[in-house]
């Protein structure tokens, strides 16, 4: 009985190290916020959109053209986080001197 | 020996009970956007059975997968399923999360489920090696 338990667990059952890991992703925190997913998804996706057409470095020349493409390389990094591209719009307005609606 | 194994036994429940509490957190927060207007689709997350070539150390033997349905009412584009799953994948913890609580797949499906898309949830965090079985 016992070797077929040991058999099992050694089978089936999770290493010592991967419970380790296990306990150290689960006290991160007790509750992952998902509002980044259900609520701004559909925002991030068209803000997205709007700034990868104001932000294109071949819009512009000389020193609004590195602005540009500083943005352009923020705009890809954190395309999916809708706080960030809010900031990386204000910066564009700033930096770019354009309107984004 | 017994202890190790009831040890096992308890970690199994409260995992089942992590997930079962992950899914409905995640589908009150979907609900919740879509009914503030927030959000112009509806999510629900689900299990599912999961791509058994996807398999990792902590995956579980059976439903492994995390598929998420948008009811939009229309016909979803493959860009638009892509931006959402990789919306998730871009959020390391709850990824991270994800994989230790036994899932490995992420599907990412319209309303009628024809077709849609899948991740590998192991491709998308850090510590590789501890998933190698």
């Amino acid at each position: 009985m016992g070797k077929v338990l040991s058999w099992l667990t050694q089978k089936f059952g999770i290493k010592s190290e991967h419970q380790q890991y296990k306990q150290q992703v689960m006290s991160e925190t007790a509750i992952v916020d998902f509002s980044a997913i259900t609520h701004d998804w559909e925002k991030s996706k068209r803000l997205y959109d709007i700034l990868k057409k104001k932000c294109h470095p071949d819009l512009y020349t000389g020193e609004q053209n590195e602005k540009a493409t500083r943005l352009f390389q923020m705009l890809m990094e954190k395309k999916y986080n809708y706080t960030e591209l809010l900031k990386i719009k204000e910066l564009a307005v700033k930096e770019l001197e354009t309107t984004i609606p | 020996m017994f202890a190790n194994t009831w040890n096992k036994i308890i970690s199994w429940f409260r995992d089942r009970s992590e997930r079962n509490r992950l899914v409905r957190s995640f589908n009150e927060s979907a609900r919740e956007a879509f009914v503030l207007g927030e959000a112009p689709a509806m999510l629900e997350a689900s299990i599912s059975r999961g791509d058994p070539a996807y398999k990792h150390a902590f995956s579980r033997w059976m439903y492994s997968g995390f598929r998420i349905k948008i009811f939009t009412g229309r016909l979803l584009t493959k860009d638009e399923m892509i931006f959402i799953g990789n919306t998730i994948l871009s959020n390391e913890q709850l990824v991270r999360r994800l994989v230790v609580l036994g899932w490995d797949t992420l599907e990412i499906h319209g309303e009628n489920a024809t077709y849609g898309c899948k991740w590998k949830l192991a491709d998308h965090i850090e510590p590789i090696n501890l998933l190698n079985s």
